[in-house]
């Protein structure tokens, strides 16, 4: 190889630019690593601060130095486009309102260790890569890097045995689902013979007669590919990624382990789980199955007679329809009745995974624009709910007395008497999560629910959408109850005693972003939704 | 190729036969005399007190985690260094990247003291 | 569409093997040592699996667990997975067993903590469950008889662009390659290949997976705080 190919071949398939983002990541969490091990004494605010240059030079990297262009790398493991670009910055923003917000939480827990900060940073890489990744592979371990880190976060107040409970929790079931989603990608190479996204696509919808699936011919006594069993495994290990994806959005009927989880973890670490996890498990869902039904109608194009593989868009159509009912509806449900404001946040999470899911659910069945519209919708609403989610988080974070004082609602009684600014900043997180305009909520929830009614005028299918975008704003309707409780608290109760709440800079500074950031896309969507539309359009192959 | 694993095969079937043999014959050969003082743990020695299964500390299991996870280090090394030659100065960097990531967990773990007995 | 129809041809037809397998008898089918050596390790490894979760005592448990491993291991070396199979044994049957072990030996179940208090209904619907998937792995081959080629076969259409994915085009290779080139499938000379040119950017992440887990390890096994007397050097955090 002369020097010319071998920089090309270098560029074509170890273009270190591509992921420079996660580089900066991992190296900032490196760093963090060993000043935690090696600097004796006994603050670590310091370390915020190192974490916070690096995810900041991480996000300045995505925003303006990102390849954006349609381009896969590392042999097509990895694939920066502006989807990956708009996913990487949720999980950087994320990561970096995180640890603002734990900067002055963590003494209070008894958990001020530089631990904390590296397992951000590398949970922050693990959404990275499934942002950016393109590969079943570099999914998984993206996911799990993810989710090992978020495990020891739960549990990382050794003293509360509430932090412990909640770490176990998530990991015995977490691993249970990892399992299931290694499986199912394990079938679906079994069928397809590749693990690769893009090939999938690239391969023209053809079942590969590699790895096993051949059938004892009777007859002749010779072993000939199953072209069948082919696609009923593709199926079934569809079904078993769909599987763990739904537990790491927390969907139902894979919900369960939310609540206990999201409540005894730190506060913070709470907020980060809710919104960070949840995005890039969307991320990746988004990716893999768009990328699966396209696959499904090239089989279909390709096939002459009835094939089990042609039903399975409409499928999977069915079971995500009832997913998302079932998430909105069971997840708004359980808030109502909630007297804890964290737990009841963790339901409401569950339900706001389901909207985007009915996003989710009309962007695999349409294609062109509208399924643009859809994908966009959904990216659009996970960056409104991080800022509103997170915001909300911070405050809770800021009411906490140390241990789990401070969590009940009426321990909001009559907060606006004494801590207007706070207060307020509350009414819009909870605006927003209520979907009432003019913040980001209403117009995510907006853009969602016309791309359902959209999708209903889709010949055939407007039962299915209209319904669905029908149930959405009834569950919406019904959560304006549990999230105004608290503002009458703060506002229309008098307190019977004035708690302390300390304003701590950085703290402060995390909510206050979160509430521009809340109004900012609630007032002038429209940068951002173009953003997201561009995301959604380069997630076409080809 | 398949055919390399009949040595292996052979030494598992001779020493699960051994084994299932040695146990079956002392079964049938074996005088069985069992009284009650011969079943105690000690025959002709102290009587246990409480029982044998007792919670080891958790220093084991952080051992035993901790080498598990630099097994697995070392075994992604191992196909490294049979292709050694033909990955060159590529793989040789890819290969310190991997290390120095984890070397930045042994020198934490080192540090934390984790390696200490107690 | 996976749905209840599917189920009927599927059952007529394991009734259908069944029957044939006793009618033209064991020695007309053509069962190769493969096939038998496949067959004895598969069967050693639900047995024990089955064991796993049905002894009573953890550690007979995970003894089970090592048997399993062992044929799990014997299953790869089958399937021309040499390297795996190698893996499979130092790694599972060896250090992750004693992680097991340990485990168990750390929480120190007694019997009576382990008496299971699960409702019946439970266990029915695994068992429905379980049944059902049964009969979809088998319908699924069975059914592939019936059903005439209706697909462009999966050899003859053309190659994707094998550049950028050289996996596939070795996959792909391997269908009509000679059976010696698919014995070296999983040597690990070809595992090295693959793992340090495709698989590279995988690879390099696999070790922010392991810091990870070492950070774990020091985390959850830290000691609760206690007090310690005026003058002792502080190290608050230190897992000793």
């Amino acid at each position: 190889m002369n020097p010319s190919g071998i920089q090309l071949f270098l560029k074509q398939n170890f273009d270190i630019q591509t992921v420079m983002p996660l580089i900066v990541v991992a190296a900032t969490a490196l760093l963090v690593l060993l000043l935690e091990a090696t600097i004796r004494g006994k603050s670590r605010t310091f370390l915020t601060a190192v974490s916070l240059v690096g995810l900041g030079v991480a996000l300045l990297l995505t925003l303006f130095n990102f390849p954006g262009a349609k381009q896969s790398s590392f042999y097509g493991m990895v694939r920066t486009d502006a989807f990956a670009q708009f996913f990487t910055v949720i999980a950087l923003a994320a990561g970096s309102l995180t640890l603002l917000l734990s900067a002055n939480y963590l003494p209070k827990i008894k958990s001020d260790t530089g631990e904390f900060h590296a397992l951000v940073l590398l949970a922050v890489c693990g959404m990275i890569l499934m942002a950016i990744g393109n590969d079943l592979i570099v999914l998984f371990l993206g996911i799990e890097t993810m989710s090992i880190a978020m495990y020891i976060l739960c549990g990382i107040r050794v003293d509360a045995e509430k932090s412990n409970e909640s770490s176990l929790k998530y990991l015995l079931l977490g691993a249970f689902a990892s399992a299931f989603l290694l499986f199912g990608i394990a079938l679906i190479y079994g069928a397809t013979g590749t693990t690769n996204i893009e090939a999938l696509i690239n391969s023209g919808g053809v079942l590969y007669g590699i790895s096993g699936i051949k059938e004892y011919q009777w007859d002749t006594g010779a072993y000939q590919f199953a072209e069948t069993a082919a696609q009923y495994f593709f199926i079934l290990g569809v079904a078993f990624v769909f599987l763990g994806f739904a537990f790491k959005i927390g969907a139902v009927p894979f919900h369960m382990w939310t609540p206990d989880v999201y409540q005894g973890a730190p506060t913070s670490v709470t907020g980060f789980m809710a919104v960070g996890v949840k995005a890039a498990a969307f991320a990746a869902l988004i990716r893999v199955f768009l990328g699966i039904v396209d696959f499904g109608d090239l089989y279909s194009s390709n096939a002459i007679a009835y094939q089990p593989l042609m039903d399975l868009k409409d499928v999977l159509l069915g079971v995500i329809w009832l997913v998302a009912v079932l998430t909105m509806t069971l997840g708004n449900l359980s808030a109502l009745i909630q007297t804890n404001l964290k737990r009841m946040l963790a339901f409401s999470s569950i339900a706001h995974a389901g909207y985007a899911l009915v996003g989710v659910s009309v962007a695999l069945r349409l294609s062109g624009d509208d399924r643009d519209a859809a994908v966009g919708a959904v990216m659009f609403y996970l960056l409104a709910y991080m800022f509103m989610n997170l915001g909300a988080f911070g405050v809770v974070i800021m009411m906490n007395r140390g241990n789990d004082e401070g969590e009940h609602l009426h321990d909001y009684n009559g907060l606006a008497s004494y801590r207007p600014l706070v207060a307020a900043a509350m009414a819009v997180f909870m605006f927003s999560l209520a979907g009432i305009p003019p913040t980001a909520g209403f117009v995510g929830k907006f853009y969602i629910f016309s791309a359902a009614v959209s999708a209903g005028t889709v010949e055939g299918y407007g039962l299915y959408f209209y319904s669905l975008a029908i149930i959405g704003v009834l569950n919406s309707i019904i959560s304006v109850y549990y999230y105004l409780y608290p503002l009458r608290n703060m506002y229309f109760v008098s307190a019977e005693r004035e708690h302390k709440v300390e304003l701590r800079p950085l703290m402060s500074a995390s909510i206050l972003i979160s509430t521009i950031f809340v109004l900012w896309i609630g007032v002038m969507p429209k940068g951002f939704l173009s953003r997201a539309l561009e995301g959604a359009k380069a997630l076409f192959f080809g | 190729m398949t055919g390399q694993y009949i040595p292996i095969l052979c030494a598992a079937v001779v020493s699960v036969g051994l084994a299932a043999g040695m146990l079956l014959l002392s079964r049938i050969l074996g005088p069985r005399n069992l009284t009650k003082r011969k079943t105690s743990t000690y025959e002709c020695g102290v009587e246990p007190t409480g029982s044998t299964r007792e919670r080891f500390p958790i220093k084991f299991y952080i051992i035993a985690m901790l080498f598990i996870l630099f097994d697995i280090e070392i075994i992604f090394m191992i196909p490294w260094a049979i292709e050694f030659r033909q990955l060159g100065f590529l793989g040789f960097i890819e290969m310190a990247v991997f290390i120095g990531v984890l070397v930045v967990g042994l020198v934490y773990v080192w540090k934390k003291g984790a390696l200490e007995w107690d | 569409m996976i749905s209840l129809e599917s189920y009927i041809p599927a059952l007529a037809f394991l009734a259908e093997a069944a029957a044939d397998a006793v009618k033209t008898g064991a020695s007309e089918m053509n069962f190769g040592a493969g096939d038998f050596f496949f067959y004895l390790f598969a069967v050693i490894a639900v047995f024990s699996a089955f064991m796993v979760v049905t002894a009573e005592s953890p550690i007979s448990s995970a003894l089970f667990l090592v048997v399993t491993f062992f044929a799990m291991a014997a299953i790869y070396a089958l399937l021309s997975a040499h390297f795996l199979a190698v893996i499979q044994v130092l790694v599972y049957a060896g250090a992750i067993m004693v992680l097991f072990l340990f485990v168990i030996m750390l929480l120190d179940l007694r019997k009576e903590e382990l008496i299971e208090k699960r409702h019946w209904l439970l266990g029915a619907v695994g068992f429905v469950v379980g049944i059902a998937l049964v009969v979809l792995m088998v319908a699924s081959f069975r059914l592939s008889q019936n059903v005439e080629v209706a697909v462009k076969s999966g050899t003859d259409q053309e190659a994707p662009d094998a550049a950028k994915f050289p996996a596939i085009q070795e996959s792909a290779d391997q269908i009509d390659g000679s059976r010696i080139e698919a014995a070296r499938f999983g040597t690990t000379r070809r595992v090295s290949k693959h793992l340090f040119r495709e698989y590279l950017f995988p690879f390099e992440v696999a070790s922010l997976l392991l810091l990870v887990g070492i950070i774990g390890v020091v985390v959850i096994s830290r000691r609760r705080r206690r007090r310690r007397p005026p003058g002792e050097v502080i190290d608050e955090e230190g897992a000793s």
